[in-house]
């Protein structure tokens, strides 16, 4: 995949995530639930420790009308990615992922947070390096940073796996899925079978623990990513993460491209 | 030299090794200063990727609330759980923001744990913003109006055991509604 394809739909698809978890920020903030129960006034007690300056600056940014308004100033950058993405936008991106994960204590969707903040920064790779060496070099740099961390993702995720006994004899999966958000299993569901509980526990663990071989040539790639998007719709399925779907979808453009690079 | 041939394999090979380096000082220098706050509220810059690794004890929020008649509610177990939807793929704000409550749950948990000796769980904004919680489900819990009091307590449900033995980890006295709880 040429440098160009690889970071234009890198761009288009971060845009997409954003929005989409920008949308879910505007309608939880309009709920009086969220609010009463996430009281920035007993909250702020996390952010007691640091400057007084820091604090003020963060009550006025969680405050009622400022959150609105700066996920609408979100949404706005976020679409202007698919676009062109500015130093401007990726700079405002990336604070605003920052302090909107402070308001959350830290993170609101785990690792979705967390691959969001992977692709924002490789974004800011590029934007801020590019006038200094040049949009090819920039972009190798922010490709590279996305696709290290997607690998190293799926690599942690199958190694620690593969170190649980529960996990290996598929007592894991169907204890994670009887306990997911639309679990729990029906008592006569095939997945309860151990043969398929074993069978499909060993699919993800080889396949996550494989994914670096992803970056053999983008036959490869693509074909891990395809598995990927499975994987993530399933654990969606289960689960209800539906925000991870998105946050790595961004990565697969790098993975594809960093296979190309041999 | 173009960019190109300075990103040459071999370059590429030294970045990825000193990323690996970087990435293993990050998960040490994690290990001991995790009770930083800055640390804990900035975690997403240092991911660990270990998703759902072993079955592990859950922690569960369980409420009763007090009506108006002075009637108590059973004990009723808060626990995200949702109607499968396709439409959830693009837009799922409740059940991201049940999964975010739960997390507050696990994380009441792990600060009770660290707690030292002494302290006042009242110190522990996962406490405070647990009775917030906890009053909005007692909410549900009475026929109309509010309820008159309500009272939680934190449970570990131990994983892979049958019977399932619950330990109580926490047990509020009877409370009255939290200050702008609505």
């Amino acid at each position: 995949m040429p440098i160009e394809s690889a970071s234009q739909w890198l761009c288009v698809l971060l845009g997409v995530s954003l929005l989409q978890q920008t949308a879910e920020y505007w309608k939880i903030a309009s709920w009086p639930e969220t609010r009463a129960v996430f009281w920035w006034p007993t909250q702020q007690r996390d952010v007691a420790h640091t400057w007084p300056w820091l604090q003020k600056f963060l009550a006025w940014m969680y405050s009622q009308r400022v959150h609105q308004a700066h996920l609408l100033v979100r949404a706005v950058l976020a679409a202007s990615l698919m676009v062109q993405p500015t130093i401007f936008s990726s700079v405002v991106l990336f604070l605003g992922t920052v302090i909107l994960l402070i308001r959350w204590r830290g993170a609101f969707n785990g690792g979705s947070d967390f691959m969001t903040l992977v692709a924002l920064t490789g974004l800011l790779i590029a934007s801020l390096s590019e006038p200094w060496i040049g949009a090819t070099f920039a972009w190798k740099a922010a490709l590279w940073y996305v696709t290290l961390h997607a690998m190293t993702s799926y690599f942690v995720s199958g190694a620690v796996k593969l170190l649980s006994m529960k996990w290996r004899n598929g007592q894991a999966l169907t204890y994670f899925l009887d306990g997911g958000l639309y679990g729990p299993l029906p008592a006569g569901s095939w997945l309860r079978s151990r043969p398929v509980a074993v069978l499909s526990s060993w699919a993800f663990i080889v396949w996550e623990i494989s994914f670096p071989l992803a970056l053999i040539s983008p036959q490869w790639a693509w074909s891990y990513c395809a598995i990927a998007l499975c994987f993530h719709l399933l654990v969606f399925r289960f689960f209800g993460l539906n925000r991870f779907v998105w946050a790595w979808a961004v990565a697969f453009p790098a993975i594809v491209y960093a296979a190309s690079q041999w | 030299m173009s960019s190109s041939d300075f990103f040459s394999l071999d370059t590429g090979l030294w970045l990825v090794g000193a990323y690996l380096g970087l990435l293993l000082l990050a998960l040490v220098w994690r290990g001991k200063s995790l009770s930083s706050p800055w640390l804990f509220l900035l975690r997403g810059f240092f991911p660990n990727w270990r998703f759902y690794h072993v079955p592990g004890n859950q922690p569960r929020l369980f409420v009763r609330a007090m009506s108006s008649t002075g009637q108590w509610s059973d004990w009723s177990m808060f626990m995200p759980r949702a109607k499968f939807q396709v439409i959830d793929l693009f837009h799922n704000p409740l059940n991201n923001l049940r999964l975010v409550e739960q997390n507050l749950i696990d994380h009441l948990n792990a600060d009770v744990h660290a707690l030292p000796d002494g302290q006042d769980l009242s110190s522990l904004v996962s406490f405070a913003l647990t009775e917030r919680l906890a009053w909005w489900y007692a909410l549900q819990l009475v026929p109309q109006g509010e309820p008159a009091a309500y009272q939680f307590e934190l449970r570990v449900l131990p994983a892979l055991v049958d019977p399932v033995q619950e330990v109580t980890i926490i047990k509020t006295p009877v409370m009255n509604r939290p200050t702008h709880a609505n």
